[in-house]
């Protein structure tokens, strides 16, 4: 009976230590955003990051905070992960498109010539149109609609209810399309791990994780990949449709 | 009477005189064609001794009397200058004599209006005619230009002076670029003109406009106002010359800076092109170009206009009462950027000045930017007594003379009456401030930053669930289900028959069985008469619980032989009268009997369905 109470007041006292912890990381994150000491406040919410907070006004905080760290990539990812949350976050979706004008223009600075921007990949776009739990149950209701009507159309006989049954199938199918597709686009269909950004200045892909290995390609901060394979301290990327190399795992961001 | 064979043959014969009359006639043709063509080329002037400056026609006409057409070449003209041209056209006529054969005159023509620049006898050379593998000439003419050398630049320049210029030439289309001063002071205007050196035609996408980052930038072609193109001799090769763009360029700070190139894509493909999906796309670009930016005079103020300006100023009552507010008005016009003319009134003792409504009007007349700044202030007066503004001042500098001066307005008045109103903020200079800050150079901000999350921690998606693609498999299961159940003849109603009847039939034989071993022979006959009404309802497709045993005979007998039914009725009889028999009551009775009912019931079963007996 004593140990029940005692339960009962450590999980009273402890409560409310928790939720304090993680408000008072995230106001020192704030604190130091509005000080114009952005590096301090993304180091602050990484770490409300690494403790299991996964909401997208923190991620779009985090991606604020790399953002002004000119620390591109990063924000990129950082944005991305509050859009995966929140597909209308509309300081998310303006951050990731400055982000990736910004290092446009670093890129058009450094090699002299104009800012092109590299189109977003239409699948993980239409994936970015609904939340995963709406494109989730979208997808299990249109299922569940679209199989029924059809099933319904083996027993009926009267007219009336067979053309019903029959358009009821068809809308069923086409927002089981809807939110297949955009279901397929967050569960990184496609990727086997995960869809990443080049958070590093630069990432050499070589043929094999080993650092003597002979490098295939280069790539720049902020250029879009797909993790397909993991190893040690390696990642096995593909980009453009086609594996490119092995690049460390730390100068790649997934989201 | 002719013979069937002599009708076949008279059509056979009048085909082959026609054959042999159309191919005479083609073969008469063809030799005409061989025959040499009377081609006659002749170029004439409208006048042979035009002055400079004068425009005058040249035309060059080729006759020729046959119907292969030849290829005009076109003479060049390398020290005149181009102004239009008629284009080549092809003229045909007929003429046909009873009996001869037709004659054909083709007439190509070709007219150019000419400018002559320099005085001076030049000789246009010869115009080629070209009809199959022999080529005709025109003779050459010889044009004496009188008169005065005519301003305007070489032959085959662009129209305007310009200080600086870059493209890069190219037999059929290319840029050209050009500024009218490279060397301008900050905030001064230089012209920036794109024109595009054409032989083709064809739409014109501009893919990339000149790159104009160190500019404030008014255009100085509207939609409306497109030049028409003006036609130009570069190298021998006439060409369409357009203006793609003209810009007002306005440089913000001092130094090297560029007018980035500019990109265009000429589409010349034509229909067939696109069908063999060869499409003649020419992309060229222009090169960029250098201006070097000057800084204006040391002292000059922020806001000085680099050009002319004058300033007046109005209000639009003279008098009025403490706390009505009056509207100062004043306006700044001329030439250059008015936007950067800043205008702060004086503080006055008593009298406070609201933020100004600035409105900007830009006018380019003859591609010279300039225009108006319109500033209101709402005036109020705070006590009674007389007030005057002083003459409000924008600084200015005159590029041509590099002088500075300082437009002013004239100075203006007013009278307040009533009483003083208290706690009067003073005059500031804030809204000013404001209007003076400095645009930054790089406008892209990030955020603002969430200050309130709902810190949610992470969570499995729910597409990564267990129950997710069981539930979702659900759905397509359910359907092929019913389909196959559709498929198997399965329906809803048999469906149902087979749920009601059978498992009943086998329960009333469970339930005898268990009556038998347990020695209940009343629970024991009430079972096999269940048995026998099952079977019989079944095969009947009618419920015989509530018949008589005469009605049930009856109805089976329509069904099968008298002896199945009259066994089945004796057997109904034995039942309800073994309920109430203590005979009934012997196990191997009882054995028997279930035998006999299983034999009854499989023959009841094995009897047609009533669809196929009908």
């Amino acid at each position: 009976m004593t140990r029940a109470w005692l339960g009962i007041v450590v999980f009273l006292v402890a409560s409310p230590v928790r939720a304090d912890s993680l408000d008072e990381r995230f106001q020192r994150a704030l604190v130091a955003l509005d000080a114009h000491r952005p590096a301090d406040a993304a180091t602050e919410l990484h770490r409300l990051v690494a403790l299991g907070i996964e909401d997208p006004e923190v991620f779009t905080n985090l991606g604020i905070a790399e953002a002004e760290s000119m620390h591109y990539g990063r924000a990129i990812v950082a944005f991305e992960r509050a859009l995966s949350l929140r597909p209308s976050d509309p300081i998310a979706r303006e951050g990731l498109d400055n982000a990736e004008t910004m290092l446009a223009r670093r890129r058009a600075d450094a090699t002299g010539g104009t800012a092109t921007i590299e189109g977003s990949r239409t699948l993980a776009t239409f994936g970015r149109a609904f939340s995963e739990p709406v494109a989730a149950f979208g997808t299990l209701a249109c299922a569940f609609v679209a199989c029924l009507a059809i099933a319904g159309l083996a027993f009926v006989r009267r007219e009336s209810v067979r053309i019903a049954l029959g358009t009821l199938a068809v809308v069923g199918t086409l927002g089981l399309a809807t939110f297949g597709t955009a279901l397929a686009g967050r569960a990184r269909f496609g990727a086997l791990i995960a869809p990443g950004v080049v958070v590093a200045p630069s990432a050499i892909a070589r043929s094999a994780p080993d650092s003597r290995a002979p490098t295939l390609a280069t790539f720049e901060e902020g250029e879009r990949v797909d993790v397909v394979e993991r190893n040690g301290a390696y990642y096995r990327i593909a980009a453009h449709g086609r594996t490119r190399g092995w690049v460390l795992r730390r100068s790649i961001g997934t989201y | 009477m002719k013979s069937s064979a002599q009708r076949v043959a008279w059509p056979r014969r009048s085909l082959a005189l026609a054959t042999s009359l159309f191919v005479a006639s083609v073969l008469a043709s063809s030799t005409s064609r061989a025959q040499p063509d009377d081609v006659t080329v002749v170029m004439v002037a409208s006048t042979d001794s035009p002055t400079a400056g004068e425009e005058f026609q040249v035309q060059v006409e080729a006759r020729q009397t046959s119907n292969l057409p030849g290829v005009l070449e076109e003479p060049t003209f390398p020290t005149f200058r181009v102004t239009s041209t008629t284009g080549v056209r092809h003229m045909q006529s007929f003429r046909q004599v009873m009996g001869q054969p037709p004659e054909i005159e083709i007439r190509t023509v070709v007219g150019y209006s000419l400018l002559a620049t320099e005085p001076g006898t030049y000789t246009i050379p010869a115009a080629s005619y070209r009809v199959g593998r022999r080529t005709y000439q025109s003779a050459p003419l010889i044009v004496k230009v009188g008169g005065n050398v005519v301003p305007g630049g070489p032959v085959g320049s662009v129209p305007s002076a310009t200080a600086a210029a870059a493209g890069t030439y190219d037999p059929y289309v290319f840029l050209r670029a050009t500024v009218d001063r490279s060397d301008p002071y900050v905030g001064q205007q230089v012209t920036y003109t794109l024109y595009l050196y054409t032989r083709v035609s064809g739409p014109v996408s501009m893919q990339r406009q000149p790159g104009t980052t160190d500019f404030w930038v008014q255009d100085l072609l509207e939609p409306r106002r497109q030049p028409a193109p003006e036609l130009q001799v570069v190298q021998g090769q006439r060409f369409e010359v357009h203006v793609l763009r003209r810009i007002a360029l306005f440089p913000t700070h001092a130094g090297s800076l560029q007018i980035g190139g500019a990109a265009i894509e000429v589409d010349a493909s034509n229909a067939f092109d696109m069908f063999q999906n060869n499409r003649q796309v020419y992309a060229r670009e222009s090169p960029a170009i250098a201006i070097q930016a000057r800084p204006l005079p040391a002292g000059a103020p922020s806001g000085t206009i680099v050009g002319r300006a004058i300033v007046n100023a109005s209000l639009d009552r003279p008098s009025t009462r403490t706390g009505q507010a009056l509207a100062l008005t004043v306006v700044v016009r001329g030439d250059g950027l008015l936007r950067d003319a800043a205008l702060t009134p004086p503080p006055i003792a008593g009298v406070r000045f609201e933020a100004p409504t600035v409105e900007d009007r830009v006018d380019s007349p003859n591609d010279v930017v300039g225009g108006q700044r319109t500033f209101t202030w709402q005036v109020i007066p705070l006590r009674a007594g007389a007030f005057a503004i002083p003459p409000l001042g924008v600084s200015t500098f005159d590029p041509n003379t590099g002088r500075r001066d300082t437009a002013t307005s004239q100075p203006l008045s007013f009278t307040a009456t009533g009483p003083t109103i208290v706690d009067e903020p003073e005059p500031t200079d804030a809204p000013d401030a404001e209007d003076d800050e400095p645009e930054e150079d790089d406008p892209i901000r990030f955020g603002p930053a969430y200050r309130h999350p709902e810190m949610r921690r992470a969570a499995p998606p729910f597409h990564a669930r267990p129950w997710f693609v069981p539930v979702l498999l659900a759905a397509p299961l359910l359907a092929v289900i019913a389909w196959s159940m559709r498929f198997l003849g399965i329906g809803l109603e048999a469906f149902r028959a087979r749920l009601s009847s059978r498992p009943s039939s086998k329960s009333h034989r469970r339930g005898a069985k268990r009556a038998l071993s347990s020695g209940e022979s009343v629970a024991f006959y009430a079972s096999i008469a269940s048995m026998l009404h099952c079977a019989l309802g079944e095969a009947l497709e009618e419920r015989t619980l509530g018949m008589t045993h005469s009605a049930i005979r009856s109805a089976l007998g329509q069904r099968a032989d008298d002896e199945l039914a009259s066994r089945v009725v004796d057997e109904l009889d034995a039942a309800d009268f073994a309920r109430f028999s203590a005979a009934g009551a012997s196990a191997d009775e009882m054995k028997k009997t279930l035998e006999r009912t299983d034999a009854l019931v499989a023959r009841i079963a094995s009897l047609p369905k009533a669809e196929a007996a009908r």
